[in-house]
């Protein structure tokens, strides 16, 4: 049972917390979420490391947790990244079928695929993922599998997240600073998605939107394919330096008033309402204006939600949208921003819900815990493929094997 | 100038740098000037300020203790004030300031000794000038710092040129008024072109200062009655010009009286309606309005609640005190001053028309510096005088010296314009998030310019 290649563990080192969990997968390939760890984070802005030291030991906190309560060690973890710097776009390669009768062969797709991935990039950028799109075969569009077909020419879209080589490498140091090794890095808005969608609604087409602490992650599907991934270097912590500023309390406390007293809307009872901050001894230290709290939130994500619907507009695909906008991350509490959402994108808005994966079902399914459910289940796609792999090697063994003894056994 | 030519000046004893003492028919040394009723002392400078005085002397039945400067004998052998000082410096050689303010300056700083005399034990000055002209500009700033080293609370009652009077008056005056913003507790600015629109088309140019003139000693004489009586409900005189004082400098002040049975309804009417008040829409936009009342025994707490409801309900949401005060005597007026300051510019409908013919190239004035003085002058509000440092101590080459760079000085003003430094709080130090121009790290309600009030 705890054969380590049926463990797999998702890492997210956010700005606001490091979550590790912990997923097993039964033999027959399902996903069980068996462990959970976290720890506040202090050293990450903005989605990346700015305190190396703070952030090995917050890391070190989560990992101890989680393997506490799965109850197995962790060797190996799939890790989010993000940060201002990824970048995403479409890329398509061009391959002529060259075979007599034009049939499209395994090769063929192999090497078309090649040609989308060759991509120029400067050198110091490190290309995150490469997602395979669709097919076109003779600029027939839509082809999920072109094996077989007849064709002269065959196309393929891929979409490319790319990032700054050394800003993927800070987290990745910090990890292996644990003795731990990093299976493979995930743009953590690909993961929340993975964690919230099922198929159908990457059939249908819709938009995950992650807020988090330091930054707000986007990822379009369409046609069930990954068409547009963005991230915003603007997240939960804007809002509460946005609340420091404006209502001129402290950080910490800015913090408490927007989990307390948050909203993505002012409505007209908030005119004039106000709070008493008191002091540890209770009494009144300040008077808070509710009204100019949530306006000041308000305008925020209001604002974030503009320059998300600003890029879909320019990659054009606001109108593939069907199944609507989910959204997950820490901000996806803040009462009402589901309508500030639906209001500004003009589409239909739900909180996400990752119901997709079994266990720990209470504890789990909170918008915070997208993200490392995401790593998981992608770490848990990857397990399975290299399981495929192997069990096919593994097959041929033991058919030999068998062979081997029942010819052993004829002569015996 | 030079001191070999002064033999020459024949008229006026030039080497006597006090003033010749011209008939002053009740000269009392000493005692006199700390006895109680002359604590309220009326300065008047200049042509105007002699004039105006003359009609408040006339006014107040000789009451006012009353003191009358100017560098020309000639315009002091008509007053009647108590003192009359003829103010004389060697550089004059008899001929008077000549409309030069730093030739009144040098003159008043040469006798500043006697006008610190002067201002001995008063506790308030009321100074009256016209500011534009030689002695008026000059000599005010001087007498002003002289009678706050004193110790008395000095309030300014100033009359500006009109526009007609050309550039350089107006810079004279701007000039003046820069230099008694520092000195004085409160500067009640009239500013003569605000009047233009009312004075009747027909009346002749002998005439008309009359009502620019008139305006201003009512106010002076309002305000001295106000400062000699106590007041019986809310703050004195001295009191609300103390309050206003630590908002702004320069205010305007508008009077109205009536008498008849329904004097506090007309009283209020008249006020609404003074060229110089402005109008409703001024009270409303006003930052700070003081009323003062006067009037005989007979005043009665209705008619001052009516007058104060009508100011309230005028007044809108800017805030308002008020004194009142009784005054002794057979006089059966109601009457009310208007203390205003006004953060904002005047209303449109009174603004002086800007002559670009008055800013002509060949000079000294250049455009700008135009502008200022008329926004400085036009506004009477705290433009001109809320950042004015306090006056250094100034010798008249310092002053030549502080003149020429004209233009510097004003340019240094534009530049001040409110800044605020938008702290990244906790981002300031992580890379900026740059969307399109847009630093994204600074919190949206600020870039949007969204007013949290």
């Amino acid at each position: 049972m705890f054969d380590p290649s049926s463990i797999v563990v998702g890492l997210e080192i956010g700005t606001s917390k490091v979550c590790a969990v912990v997923g097993e997968m039964n033999p027959d390939g399902v996903l069980n979420i068996i462990g959970l760890g976290q720890a506040r984070s202090r050293g990450v802005r903005k989605g990346e490391i700015t305190d190396a030291t703070m952030a090995e030991e917050d890391v070190r906190h989560a990992i101890v947790e989680a393997e506490q309560m799965a109850d197995v060690e962790i060797r190996s973890v799939f890790l989010g990244v993000t940060g201002g710097h990824l970048r995403g776009f479409n890329n398509r390669g061009v391959h002529p079928v060259v075979s007599s009768d034009r049939e499209i062969t395994e090769e063929d797709v192999q090497d078309v695929i090649k040609n989308a991935k060759a991509i120029n990039l400067p050198a110091q950028n490190h290309v995150i993922h490469a997602i395979r799109q669709h097919f076109l075969v003779d600029g027939q569009d839509g082809i999920s599998n072109p094996v077989g077909m007849l064709g002269a020419r065959v196309e393929v879209d891929v979409h490319v997240l790319h990032g700054n080589l050394n800003r993927l490498q800070n987290p990745i140091r910090t990890v292996k600073g644990l003795q731990l090794e990093v299976d493979d890095i995930v743009f953590t808005g690909l993961a929340s998605s993975l964690a919230l969608l099922n198929s159908e609604q990457k059939e249908l087409g819709s938009l995950v939107v992650d807020i988090g602490g330091g930054t707000t992650n986007y990822v379009v599907y369409t046609n069930g394919i990954i068409k547009h991934t963005g991230v915003l270097a603007v997240g939960g912590d804007h809002l509460s330096n946005d609340l420091a500023y404006g209502l001129k309390v402290p950080l910490g406390r800015a913090e408490q008033l927007k989990i307390e007293h948050g909203c993505a809307f002012v409505e007209e009872e908030d005119k004039g309402r106000t709070v008493t901050l008191a002091s540890e001894l209770g009494l009144p230290l300040k008077v808070i204006n509710v009204e100019h709290l949530r306006r000041i939130m308000s305008l925020r994500l209001e604002e974030i939600f503009q320059l998300i619907l600003q890029d879909l507009q320019q990659a054009g695909v606001l109108d593939y949208l069907r199944a609507g906008v989910f959204l997950s991350g820490g901000c996806s509490r803040i009462p009402k921003i589901a309508r500030l959402a639906e209001q500004v994108l003009d589409l239909p808005v739900s909180t996400g819900k990752t119901n997709s994966i079994s266990g720990l079902r209470s504890a789990l399914d909170q918008a915070e815990f997208a993200t490392p459910i995401g790593l998981v289940k992608y770490g848990s796609f990857q397990q399975r493929k290299r399981a495929a792999k192997s069990t096919l090697a593994d097959g041929i063994k033991t058919t030999i094997h068998q062979i081997f003894r029942g010819s052993k056994g004829s002569t015996r | 100038m030079t001191p070999e030519m002064l033999p020459d000046s024949g008229s006026g004893p030039a080497p006597a740098p006090l003033s010749a003492p011209t008939p002053t028919t009740q000269e009392q040394p000493g005692s006199s000037l700390v006895e109680s009723r002359h604590a309220i002392r009326v300065f008047g400078i200049g042509s105007t300020g002699v004039r105006v005085l003359e009609t408040v002397i006339n006014e107040t039945a000789s009451q006012a203790y009353s003191v009358a400067i100017h560098c020309e004998a000639k315009a002091l052998t008509t007053s009647t004030a108590r003192e009359r000082v003829h103010l004389e410096a060697k550089l004059f050689r008899g001929l008077g300031s000549g409309g030069d303010p730093e030739r009144g300056r040098a003159a008043a700083e040469e006798n500043l000794v006697h006008l610190k005399r002067l201002c001995d034990g008063a506790r308030v000055v009321l100074i009256v000038a016209g500011l534009g002209g030689g002695a008026g500009s000059g000599i005010s700033p001087v007498l002003a710092k002289a009678a706050k080293e004193a110790g008395a609370l000095v309030l300014c009652f100033i009359a500006t040129p009109f526009e007609c009077e050309g550039s350089l008056r107006h810079q004279a005056a701007q000039t003046g008024l820069e230099r008694l913003a520092p000195a004085s507790d409160l500067i009640i600015c009239q500013p003569n072109q605000k009047l233009m629109p009312v004075i009747d088309p027909s009346t002749s140019l002998y005439e008309t200062f009359n009502l620019p003139n008139r305006l201003l000693s009512q106010a002076v004489i309002c305000a001295w009655q106000s400062l000699s009586c106590e007041p019986v409900i809310g703050l004195g005189f001295s009191d609300l010009c103390e309050v206003i004082r630590q908002r702004f400098n320069v205010s305007t002040f508008a009077v109205a009286s009536a008498t008849g049975a329904d004097r506090a309804s007309e009283v209020v009417q008249q006020i609404l309606s003074n060229p110089l008040a402005g109008g409703a829409e001024a009270l409303k936009a006003a930052d700070i309005v003081g009323v003062t009342l006067l009037a005989d025994a007979s005043l009665t707490m209705m008619e001052v609640n009516r007058v104060m409801e009508r100011i309230r309900q005028e007044c809108g949401t800017a805030p308002f005190m008020m004194g009142a005060s009784v005054v002794p005597g057979p006089d059966s007026r109601l009457r009310i001053g208007l203390i205003m300051t006004h953060a904002e510019t005047e209303p449109p409908a009174v603004q002086p028309v800007q002559d670009p013919a008055l800013a002509s190239p060949g000079h000294r004035g250049p455009g700008p510096t135009t502008d200022l003085l008329q926004t400085g002058l036009k506004g009477s509000s705290r433009g001109s005088t809320r950042f004015a440092a306090p006056a250094p101590p100034t010798t008249p080459e310092r002053l030549e010296k502080l003149r020429k760079p004209k233009t510097a000085l004003s340019r240094m003003r534009q530049v001040q314009l409110p800044l605020e430094i938008v702290s990244k709080g906790r981002f300031e130090k992580s890379e900026p998030t740059i969307h399109q121009g847009e630093d994204l790290d600074i919190p949206t309600y600020i870039r949007r310019h969204v007013a949290l009030n």
